[in-house]
């Protein structure tokens, strides 16, 4: 087990001499090997790579050159990200076929610039179509916390990985809610920043419209520092955004004065379990917020999504799903084949839907800087369940464990889903939830929160 | 397959059947019922959003601009 609460302790510990970045790789292979039979996080584990990369940062910092701001940190990213020498499975068997990737996706690259070591890709949802990383092609990865449990999806090998205490930090993808979602499940901070913000190029797409990459970490600080490291344009992908990168590091000891902050309602107020509103009580009172917002029409924004993605999800698959369609995951080739018979004047709704709901989020937020709305509507359910009760009604449980997280990436927000802090109890996370490009405001308010003890990412005790 | 509580006002089974020979896009007949019933759902899901009144003059973003 690491003795480093976060990635930045330890990238300043390596520069301090107190380790090395070999010992640091080795002994986080030897956890990998030790513990992932049982965890299942990881598809693919880059040992020889990762050896040679931490010999060259500690030579380089033997020669006092300055390697960045995650100098001998270990990560790991979701199995969609191209990673040079591997096949991009996007937890799929179907792209075991394909050659292996020629060059590593712009963030990876971007995280091994800043100085980070590469050790693996993770398990996911095939196609990242799914809230719950049970995949027929590489198995369940359970939640650390409770194995018996679900991680959440798709990108519950990031989480899982990072709250087991693997890595300290990784990458993965979310369209509807899959960094947020694993995240809340598994008691770790995860940010989606943006839409436009960190560029796809070099990762398996899902839904274009939709897609946005992003970091998971046991500390706010680390979410920042990666983030910071990932920022920039990159011609490559036509979403990403133009801006230049705005650095958040630095403002995360600004605290919450003069945030004006509010809890969402309507939507994201019915539907919760009573330990996940404990958890948005608590930290709404940590906040001192009282005032509730409306985002108008989200329910009607989720089915937006929902259409959308169905479409262009299948869209993308259209050759494969003709051709060879059984050699999908049975968790998803229904809902492909059904998606491509939807017709298109739904999905240019849905899209021209999408620009009004954003305009009147914008204007909401002239009167709100920050908004807090629950992760998840339940605690990590057990691997087998397949309904959930939501207003006294049964539902089922894979689509609705993004019931609050559809509305709000489907306009593109920044958000980070913290993990409330109740111990004994199983993990609850709550989005704070910006206007577009304000990821500073939510770290600073993930940052208040976790200095006040109201949220922690301690390592699963599995 | 078709909830007999909850009536559509088409036959999903005939659309799959006539919407996948349209696209070239053959459903494996042990898949047939699982696709019907994501199909239902999805329709049940999208009735809110088609109905929802939009100026005429409201486009969608060409690239998103949150």
């Amino acid at each position: 087990m690491t003795p480093f609460p976060d990635a930045a302790s330890l990238t300043r510990a390596i520069f301090r001499g107190e380790t090395t970045a070999r010992s640091v790789v080795e002994d986080t292979l030897a956890q990998i090997e030790a513990r992932d039979g049982t965890l299942n996080c990881f598809t693919a584990v880059t040992a020889e790579s990762a050896l040679q990369e931490a010999a060259r940062v500690d030579d380089a910092i033997a020669s006092g050159k300055d390697l960045g701001p995650l100098a001998g940190v270990p990560f790991a990213v979701k199995n969609l990200y191209d990673v040079e020498g591997i096949v991009t499975l996007a937890g799929s068997k179907i792209n075991r076929e394909n050659s292996p990737a020629t060059q590593d996706a712009t963030l990876v690259a971007r995280m091994k610039a800043a100085g980070a070591i590469l050790v693996g890709a993770l398990n996911m949802d095939e196609y990242a179509y799914g809230f719950v990383t049970i995949n027929s092609h590489d198995g369940a990865t359970p939640n650390p916390h409770d194995l018996s449990r679900m991680s959440g999806g798709s990108s519950g090998g990031s989480a899982a990985a990072v709250a087991a205490g693997l890595v300290p930090l990784t990458l993965g993808s979310d369209t509807n809610g899959s960094i947020r979602v694993p995240s809340a499940l598994c008691g770790i901070y995860g940010l989606k920043p943006t839409y436009g913000r960190l560029s796809r190029k070099g990762s398996f797409l899902f839904v274009a419209s939709l897609d946005h990459l992003g970091p998971f970490a046991r500390s706010v600080r680390d979410l920042a520092v990666a983030f910071d490291a990932m920022q920039g344009p990159d011609a490559a992908d036509p979403a990403c955004t133009h801006r230049p990168a705005e650095p958040v590091t630095q403002a995360l000891g600004e605290g919450i004065q003069g945030l004006r902050i509010a809890v969402a309602g309507e939507h994201f107020a019915v539907g919760m379990q009573s330990e996940v509103a404990a958890g948005l009580e608590k930290v709404a009172k940590a906040l001192q917020v009282s005032e509730i917002v409306t985002l108008p029409e989200a329910a009607r924004a989720r089915a937006a999504a929902f259409i959308i993605t169905a479409c262009e999800g299948s869209q993308l698959h259209i050759d494969r799903l003709k051709t060879r369609p059984m050699d999908f995951d049975v968790a998803t080739r229904d809902r492909f084949l059904a998606g491509a018979l939807v017709p298109s004047g739904w999905y240019i709704q849905a899209q021209r839907f999408r620009r009004w709901y954003r305009d009147r989020v914008r204007d909401l937020f002239q009167s709100v800087d920050v908004i807090l709305a629950p992760t998840v509507p339940c605690v990590a359910p057990p691997l087998d369940q397949t309904t959930l009760e939501i207003e006294g009604k049964t539902v089922p449980l894979r689509p609705n464990l993004g019931l609050y997280t559809q509305p709000l990436s489907f306009i593109g927000l920044p958000i980070v889903s913290v993990p409330v802090r109740q111990p004994g109890k199983l993990p609850v996370g709550i989005q704070i939830i910006g206007a577009p490009y304000q990821e500073a405001k939510v770290l600073r308010v993930a940052a208040y929160l976790e200095k006040q003890g109201i949220t922690a990412a301690p390592i699963a005790e599995s | 397959m078709t909830d007999p509580d909850k009536p559509y006002p088409f036959d999903t089974a005939t659309y799959v059947e006539q919407m996948s020979a349209f696209l070239r896009l053959p459903i494996p007949p042990e898949l047939r019922d699982g696709v019907i019933d994501n199909l239902e759902r999805i329709w049940d899901i999208a009735q809110p959003v088609i109905e929802f009144p939009l100026p005429d003059d409201l486009e969608a973003a060409p690239t998103f601009e949150p």
